[in-house]
């Protein structure tokens, strides 16, 4: 039986391999990485079986750790393969913080913050610090890096009145400090979002939390306004200004921060960006916004995503005034599953874009509006796909060639979410 | 389908024979010649198949068509005594039977209990008579009935607490219960196999997947009818019983039957509470001192239970004018602290659920109505329900039993709560039954159930109330054959399922699709099915069983909740084709010894299944119709008795539940199509064993001692094919082993019983992590008079 199993398996891997040479016929191995460079980081694959795993929606998130995603590279499965995100004791969100080896999160526990990293097939908890204070709900929190080591952790309250924080050394996971925000509701709204963006600013040296008020909770809630920008003290977590922004009505990711996907990027310069949208022309336009180095309000003059088709859904910096985008056609359907979203490059300085293109062809739309299938890294975008007509797949473009090739495939019957580049253990 | 459905029941029309005659009852009472009842005693025609045992009260019914009979009367350790009888009308007879002092060898047993007769009908039915080993126990509904093939209860618990009930593999709201042909959600929203009184029940009906249209059920896998007693003697049965984690159980009902008038009162009364402060093991507390968590055994500590349920019923049986007329009025109230979330690390310590509900209601039977062989039962039942969820507290829990003062609520995370329902429900409910001649009866019935869903919150200003209204209108017509000399028994039936809604939330149109249907609409389904049952041999039948059903969509589903779950009312039913096929007889290959074996297939094709989906805003879910699960699987049981002093029994089914989702949202080939569907039990069985002594140190004493076996085979969380499988979660096999010892004298008057549960205190659970009681004791002493 297992050799006929073996035998079948063989046949099957052959068939596959044939069958989908589009994929593989970049496998020159001249490109692969030179044995002399030491890779010192690891991908790790998120993919949820039956429904998708945004937005905290079941326990079937499977984490696939590999080493490359090259196109040489085995057809990623996680048929008896790959961890379950969980511990014997609690479940781990999709939607994590994700710095050097360790992923850091609220559980689905929703009493402690969890510092762990996944290896091979096991998950480790590496450190856990219960609440103390403040407390807050799995996926629903927004954070930011002050520096390597001190993370803060914000989201509004239970009555969505009132912003609270907390401060993490990430090296043990103590509670440094913790408090409310000394920031008041809108004018006119009677909660915050539920999360809201924060980013810390190394070139201003504060951080920016951006947020809107709604006229309610629950749904059918609206927006009071504009989404607001604040700036706040990392040291003592004071409000120094707050402000409504005039360029686009509400920032990407208001509910779960940037867990998931990223809305904010800095380039070489220290110009902050953020990933906006505004209900206009009957779609969800999206803007990419900038804050210069050193201010506190957005440059009223730059819009870095003009006349956008949709909704601007994560940003990455790729250095050299380049940014990559993932974006959605609204007219081609807004639905979470629709194939309407989207790559480009795009250049910040001018706002020009250009659809990401594989062998002088648009690469196809994707499905998964809540997904980040995108890492930069040593160089190179890693860029993961779900086109209608084909496997999932990654492509990998060289940043400094402009050049892209197809990497490694997925197996096709997962919903593929999410792509993380973390370091190797030493 | 429908066509070739009514075709066949055309047909079988045609082929009716013109002889009609009317069924009539002959009912009495089998007393030893002390005057003692005796219960148990066989009552059979001679000759025939038909007979039925006397109950604890030594009371007995036969429902006979007018003619001349040899009657048969036997029990253990007395003689047999047969009657002959001839009967026109409905007749009182007793009889009173001499004590053996003889062996019993050659005693012949024959003829069939009530019980028996329905588990041999052409449905696939499971029945339990609620005896008096029973009610002398501490056992619960659902504990009694989670011991039947094919029935699986996953409690989240202990006493009082969530739990999920299976027949075949479907559950939740595809399961419907009644009590005496009325959806036990009459007796309010609180009231559940959990807490049912068990003294008050004479048997209980469990139908998988093919539901006779008699009930009334938009049932997708199945219902269980809750048949009440109908002593018709003064009798009192009180009872108090004591256990572990602090729990105390007392019942009392009662009959007096005014002699002059004939007019019965009936109280009933029931009590629960438990502390439920069983040991939670190897759960996580904090350790500041080594900054981690530690695994540690800890109690619970907020998990109260409590329950009450009074009703009080007044009437009058077998008068010229009617067999039953009935009133009555119940009130119930539950009041439940709640420990945990949907896993054992949330831990509440504050947030709890109230509810209470008022219900009166009236039923009427009455046999040859208006014409002869026609029967009719009627009932109306207006029940005012309401709950309340409290979650107020801004606190966090940990196993310890300490706190933190946090900006959050315990179970939402948001702001405080108090969520009010009312549901004030009218229930309507007429069934004639009519018999052509022995061979063709009709049964026509209608059941409304109409609802109000109001909503509201006491601090939670920015909750929406809303007042909806559903009604559902549900016709069943059945026709049943006998044929072949009563070898072969078949049913066809029909049901028409009408839903009425009046939606007056009109709020996010383009979500909910309440701009399409605002206001009155009303949706016509239509449900079909057969069943029929060929004896071959005397101990051994065959039955099959076909229904297409269907499930109408709650009004949560439909509706929302006001907050979390935004309405749907697009939804469409559930439907399934059920299909049912099995062997079963008895077999009594020596005088005393009675074999009986049961063994089903069974197939079920779900589809349009109603399940939650994460909507894209923040937290909140809807329903939504998504193509759902086949499932198949067998089942079987053997039951041995020997002279009603040993009893065996034992059973084991096996499902196999596979996802037809074949595409994923994003219109691919889903990897879970033809997978097996996780977090469901698939495999398991149940062993009972008891022996029964008579005359143990007292006269007219009886000694039983009894034990029970459950088995589940362990189980994966998520989907088996991914992930490492040594690093899946799963569901550990449970092995539970149970024992009670009884002891009642003076015929059954004064009974003790104890108990132990779950011996070898194994570890437990149905849900992932959300543990079960360990090792328990319960002691509990009942007093019949009669």
């Amino acid at each position: 039986m297992k050799k006929f199993r073996f035998l079948f398996s063989m046949f099957m891997v052959i068939t596959m391999a044939l069958s989908f040479n589009a994929c593989s016929d970049d496998d020159d191995p001249s490109k692969d990485p030179d044995p002399e460079t030491k890779i010192d980081y690891h991908f790790d694959i998120f993919m949820t079986v039956g429904k998708h795993g945004g937005m905290n929606r079941g326990d079937g998130t499977i984490v696939k750790s590999v080493d490359a995603l090259t196109a040489n590279m085995e057809m990623i499965d996680i048929k008896n393969d790959g961890i379950e995100f969980r511990s014997p004791d609690n479940t781990y969100s999709m939607e994590a913080i994700v710095k050097g080896k360790y992923y850091y999160q609220v559980p689905n526990s929703n009493d402690r913050f969890t510092k762990l990293q996944v290896v091979g097939n096991s998950v480790n908890i590496i450190q856990e610090q219960k609440f103390a204070q403040n407390t807050y709900k799995v996926r629903s929190y927004t954070h930011a890096w002050i520096n390597d080591n001190t993370l803060v952790i914000m989201s509004a309250n239970g009555d969505a009145d009132k912003v609270i924080w907390t401060k993490l050394n990430v090296d043990d996971m103590r509670i440094l400090a913790e408090g409310t925000l000394d920031l008041p509701l809108p004018e006119g709204a009677k909660v915050f979002t539920t999360s809201g963006i924060l980013t810390y600013s190394e070139g201003a040296g504060k951080l920016y939390y951006f947020y809107y008020g709604k006229n309610k909770t629950g749904r059918g809630a609206v927006a009071t306004s504009n989404f607001l920008s604040a700036v706040i003290n990392p040291s003592d977590m004071t409000i120094e200004s707050s402000k409504v922004n005039l360029l686009a009505s509400e920032m990407a990711g208001s509910a779960y921060g940037e867990l998931m996907q990223n809305c904010v990027m800095y380039d070489e310069s220290g110009n902050l960006y953020l990933a906006a949208f505004t209900d206009a022309n009957e779609i969800e336009q999206g803007h990419l916004l900038r804050i210069k180095k050193g201010e506190t309000d957005f440059d009223a003059s730059y819009e870095g995503y003009p006349n956008a088709d949709g909704k601007l859904l994560t940003i990455q910096s790729l250095g050299n005034g380049k940014a990559l985008t993932y974006a959605r056609n609204d007219a081609t359907g807004t639905d979470i599953d629709s194939y309407s979203h989207y790559y480009s490059i795009v250049n910040l300085n001018t706002g020009a874009r250009e659809r990401l293109k594989y062998n002088g062809q648009e690469i196809p739309y994707s499905s998964g509006r809540f997904s980040q299938r995108t890492v930069v890294v040593d160089g190179k975008a890693y860029v993961g796909v779900n086109t209608a007509d084909s496997n999932p797949c990654i492509y990998i473009y060289d940043i400094e060639t402009g050049n892209i090739e197809k990497g490694v495939e997925i197996a096709e019957g997962y919903y593929f979410d999410n792509l993380r580049v973390l370091k190797n253990d030493e | 389908m429908r066509f070739l459905f009514i075709f066949i029941i055309l047909n079988s029309l045609l082929s009716i024979g013109l002889h009609g005659q009317n069924k009539i009852f002959i009912s009495g009472e089998i007393k030893d010649e002390k005057d003692n009842p005796i219960s148990q005693a066989l009552i059979a025609i001679e000759g025939t198949a038909v007979g039925t045992y006397s109950n604890d009260n030594g009371a007995y019914t036969l429902e006979l068509l007018p003619d001349k009979y040899k009657i048969v009367i036997s029990s253990v350790g007395y003689k047999t005594l047969k009657a002959e009888i001839t009967i026109q009308a409905n007749k009182k007879q007793d009889f009173v039977l001499e004590e053996n002092k003889v062996t019993l060898e050659g005693v012949t047993v024959y003829g069939k209990s009530r019980v028996q007769q329905i588990r041999e009908s052409s449905f696939a039915v499971n029945v339990l008579q609620i005896g008096e080993s029973l009610q002398n126990s501490s056992a619960n509904l659902n504990n009694i009935v989670g011991r039947t093939s094919s029935v699986r209860i996953r409690e989240e618990g202990g006493t009082g607490s969530d739990f999920d009930l299976s027949i075949n593999g479907l559950s939740g709201n595809s399961v419907r219960y009644f009590i005496d042909g009325v959806p036990l959600s009459s007796l309010g929203s609180g009231v559940s196999l959990s807490n049912v009184p068990t003294n008050i029940i004479e048997q209980v009906e469990i139908y998988k997947g093919v539901v006779p249209a008699h009930l009334g059920a938009d049932a997708l896998g199945g219902a269980i009818n809750i048949i009440t007693k109908k002593n018709q003697r003064n009798y009192l049965d009180a009872s108090y019983g004591i256990g572990s984690f602090h729990t105390h159980k007392a019942d009392l009902n009662a009959q007096f039957i005014e002699s002059k008038t004939g007019l019965i009162i009936r109280p009933t009364i029931s009590l629960n509470y438990s502390k439920n402060d069983y040991t939670m093991k190897g759960v996580e507390v904090w350790d500041e001192d080594c900054r981690k968590y530690i695994l540690v055994d800890r109690k619970r500590f907020h998990d109260d239970y409590s329950s009450l349920f009074g009703q009080f019923e007044v009437g009058f049986a077998n008068k010229t004018w009617a067999d039953a007329l009935f009133i009555s009025c119940s009130y119930s109230e539950i009041n439940k602290e709640l420990q945990t979330g949907s896993v054992q690390s949330k831990v509440y310590g504050m947030a709890k659920k109230e509810s209470n509900a008022w219900n009166i209601s009236a039923r009427y039977q009455k046999r040859d109505f208006i014409i002869e062989n026609l029967q009719l039962n009627a009932s109306l039942s207006q029940t005012w329900d309401r709950s309340l969820t409290v979650d107020t507290a801004y606190r966090q829990y940990d196993w310890n039993g300490d706190y933190i003062e946090t900006p959050r609520n315990e179970i939402t995370g948001r702001g405080r709560s108090m969520r009010h329902y009312k549901r004030p429900a009218a229930i309507v409910r007429t069934n004639f039954d009519y018999w052509l001649n022995e061979r063709h009866s009709f049964n026509a019935n209608y059941l409304l159930n109409r609802l109000n869903n109001e909503r509201y919150d006491d601090v939670d200003a920015d909750f929406e109330a809303s007042n909806d209204v559903m009604a559902k209108h549900i016709l069943g017509l059945s026709y049943g054959q006998s044929l072949l000399k009563r070898r072969m028994s078949n049913t066809f039936f029909i049901k028409e399922y009408i839903n009425h809604l009046n939606i007056r939330q009109t709020d996010i149109p383009s979500v909910t699709g309440s701009k399409e249907v605002t206001g009155s609409i009303t949706q016509n389904f239509f449900g079909y099915g057969i069943s029929t049952r060929f004896t071959i041999v005397d101990p051994l039948a065959i039955k099959a069983s076909y229904e297409h059903s269907v499930r109408l969509p709650l009004a949560r589903e439909l509706l929302g909740n006001g907050t979390t779950v935004y309405a749907n009312v697009a939804l469409k039913p559930e439907s399934s084709n059920n299909i049912n096929m099995g062997i079963f007889g008895t077999w009594r290959p020596a005088s005393g010894h009675t074999f009986y074996y049961e063994a089903n297939g069974f197939l079920r094709y779900a589809d349009n299944y109603i399940q939650a989906a994460v909507s894209e805003k923040e937290g909140t879910l809807q329903y939504e119709n998504v193509p759902s699960v086949h499932i198949k699987g067998i089942e079987g049981e053997v039951h041995y008795n020997w002279q009603n002093k040993l009893q065996l029994s034992t059973n084991i089914s096996y499902q196999d539940a596979r996802d037809q989702g074949k595409y994923k949202t994003d219109g691919k080939i889903s990897a879970t199509y033809k997978n097996r569907v996780p977090n469901q039990p698939w495999v398991f069985g149940n062993v009972e064993a008891s022996y029964a002594w008579r005359n143990v140190v007292l006269p007219e004493s009886k000694l039983r001692l009894g034990c029970t076996y459950q088995w589940v085979h362990w189980y994966f969380l998520t989907w088996e094919a991914y992930g490492a499988r040594e690093s899946k979660a799963r569901i550990p096999t449970q092995y539970i082993y149970n024992t009670n010892i009884t002891y009642s004298w003076k015929h059954g008057r004064y009974n003790i019983a104890l108990e132990c549960a779950n011996i070898f205190d194994e570890t437990a659970y149905d849900n992932y992590k959300l543990q079960k009681p360990g090792r328990s004791f319960f002691a509990k002493f009942r007093l019949f008079l009669n």
